[in-house]
């Protein structure tokens, strides 16, 4: 039983309110924007703040009311905080504990004699790293680990970071900002906003099914739209404002409002004259390009219907063998399978 | 034009405080062996007072800065005003509120009276005065020092088992050293000017201050010189002390 588990955690400053609760197994992303609260959780987990109420459960031990020091707890800073006046090597030791294997593991062996003002950012990173696993902790809690490192050295050392978690073993919550280096590194994402985890679950269900708009908008749903269900049965019949749209997500009674969601890459041209497959049967609109956005590899089009605005993720090769360059209007289509219906708060 | 003589204006106060020194100087002449030896004692009382209390100082005004730099509640804001006053409060007045405590009238020096010991007057008294007037600077120092050093690393401390004591001497106060220093070097130099404080509360045993002050009601400017002259070198060894400490900590601040 080697998790945390957090039991309606409150901590209420008035003007913003924490309230959490969870488990948390295997490599966790907290995902959410600045502000939501991400960092305040993981400090009071790790006892630098007094929580109001509910209780912190870690591999069985209450440890609501332990001081930081009886925790069993690893904790990797956003600006590392390396004891400045001690070497790698003390920094390390500097709990006891045989930090050996973990400077081998964390490949830093070579930097135990350096002092820390001798350290590039991401050899910091990585001594932080290694001083937060070499007392065993219980869980590992990492703020913001990228921000202090070279954006293009980022995903290298995410992607390093992954497997060096993975060798231990331990459940790792990763705090972040960014969508692709919680997806990067995460089995596990937890959106957070304005103090709640929002929803908890494996990476590609968060991803592909948001629990509610405000999850879709931060996973990058983009086309989020409002709608009232007519009728499910079997597959569900939205209203919105460009006619009906068909899903096959289960789980809604007629007359239900609804929040629905389509991922960009999932939003289809549909060529003129071919028979419609049964997935975009019925979920067909017209539209006009009104932008189109080279992304490398790929073209992000900005499709004008009547009312909203749909943005679609098209392929190099389809946007020209569509002509798209050349073309105003255009239909697309949603397929059934991919939109996603989430209940309007 | 005017930036011409703009240009002297800080001449103009170097040789203003340097001018008396020198003329201090002039005036010097030989000493008799009586006052050199009376000289030397102050000296001696002066010096040694104002190591006791620089200990005292850090002892207890190095926790008191940590508790005042550490703390989130409004009380440590009255503490620390209070703590601080003396440094704007002229040192006779300081003098006077020991006066109201430690003098036979007064309640510990009732209590000591009773017991057969004299506070006033005494090489302790000396000490109390000085300690009164001289620590907050050890505790505004530190106070700054330690709230230079990142709350971070001593959750990181705690993070790795080390409780709050290790945390405070092995983190906070390694990397807080340098102002500590410099905040007990100010301190002691303090206490050895110390001169309101202690007329009130000790006359006798007579540090330097007191011997010069009496020595001029005495003699006059010839009589008093001397003991000026000790202060001022006391003053500059310091301050040397000061900028070689400060500048090897700086340098060294990582190699502990």
């Amino acid at each position: 039983m080697s998790l945390l588990e957090l039991e309606e955690v409150v901590k209420d400053f008035g003007r913003f309110k924490l309230h959490v609760s969870g488990t948390f197994d295997g490599l966790t992303a907290i995902l959410g924007p600045s502000g939501s609260g991400k960092t305040t959780m993981l400090n009071i987990i790790a006892g630098f703040l007094k929580h109001d109420s509910g209780r912190i459960v870690l591999k069985g031990r209450d440890i609501s009311h332990y001081p930081p020091e009886k925790r069993r707890i690893g904790y990797v800073f956003q600006d590392y905080a390396l004891f400045p006046h001690m070497t790698v090597r003390e920094n390390l030791t500097y709990g006891g504990g045989d930090h050996k294997d973990v400077a081998e593991t964390v490949e830093i062996d070579h930097l135990l004699d350096r002092h820390i003002n001798q350290l590039s950012g991401g050899e910091k990173q990585r001594v932080a790293l290694a001083r937060a696993l070499v007392s065993e902790p219980d869980i590992l809690l990492l703020d913001e680990p990228m921000s202090n490192v070279d954006e293009l050295m980022r995903k290298r050392l995410v992607i390093e970071m992954n497997s060096i978690l993975k060798e231990f073993g331990i459940p790792v919550i990763y705090v972040t900002h960014s969508r692709r280096e919680a997806l990067l590194i995460a089995d596990r994402i937890g959106v957070m906003v304005g103090g709640r985890i929002l929803q908890l679950d494996r990476a590609e269900r968060v991803f592909e099914e948001p629990a509610n708009r405000k999850v879709a908008e931060f996973m990058g749903a983009e086309n989020i739209y409002g709608g009232t269900v007519l009728k499910s049965d079997g597959e569900l019949l939205i209203e919105w404002s460009e006619g009906v749209v068909r899903s096959q997500r289960a789980g809604f009674k007629s007359g239900d409002e609804v929040v629905f969601c389509i991922r960009p890459e999932y939003v289809m041209i549909v060529r003129e004259g071919k028979p419609l497959g049964d997935l975009l049967q019925g979920n067909v609109y017209e539209g006009k390009i009104v932008r189109r956005i080279n992304v490398g590899g790929m073209f992000e089009l900005v499709v004008k219907l009547q009312k909203e605005i749909v943005t679609a993720l098209i392929p190099d090769h389809a946007y020209h063998r569509l002509k798209l360059d050349s073309r105003e209007h255009v239909r697309i289509g949603f397929k059934k399978n991919r939109v996603h219906v989430m209940p309007k708060f | 034009m005017l930036f011409r003589i703009a240009r002297f204006l800080p001449y103009i106060l170097v040789i203003y405080l340097v001018l008396p020194i020198i003329s201090a100087f002039m005036l010097l002449s030989s000493v008799s062996l009586v006052d050199f030896f009376k000289l030397s004692n102050a000296m001696f009382i002066s010096i040694a007072s104002a190591f006791v209390t620089t200990i005292i100082s850090a002892l207890f005004g190095v926790p008191l800065a940590y508790m005042l730099a550490r703390g989130e509640s409004r009380v440590n804001y009255v503490v620390e005003a209070l703590v601080i006053s003396p440094i704007v409060l002229p040192p006779l007045a300081t003098g006077l509120f020991l006066l109201s405590i430690f003098s036979p009238a007064g309640f510990i020096g009732n209590l000591a009276n009773g017991s057969g010991f004299h506070i006033t007057r005494t090489f302790f008294a000396v000490v109390l005065a000085q300690t009164a007037v001289a620590s907050p600077f050890t505790v505004m120092s530190a106070k700054a020092a330690f709230e230079g050093v990142d709350v971070k690393l001593e959750f990181a401390s705690r993070l790795m088992g080390a409780g709050r004591l290790k945390t405070f001497l092995m983190v906070s106060l390694p990397l807080a050293k340098k102002g500590i220093v410099a905040g007990l070097l100010m301190t002691f130099v303090r206490a050895v000017g110390e001169f309101g404080a202690t007329f009130m509360l000790a006359y006798f045993p007579k540090t330097l201050p007191i011997y010069l002050y009496t020595s001029y009601l005495r003699g006059g400017i010839r009589e008093a010189v001397p003991a000026a002259i000790v202060l001022w070198l006391i003053g500059v060894v310091v301050f040397i002390l000061m900028r070689a400490t400060g500048d090897e900590l700086a340098g060294t601040g990582r190699s502990g």
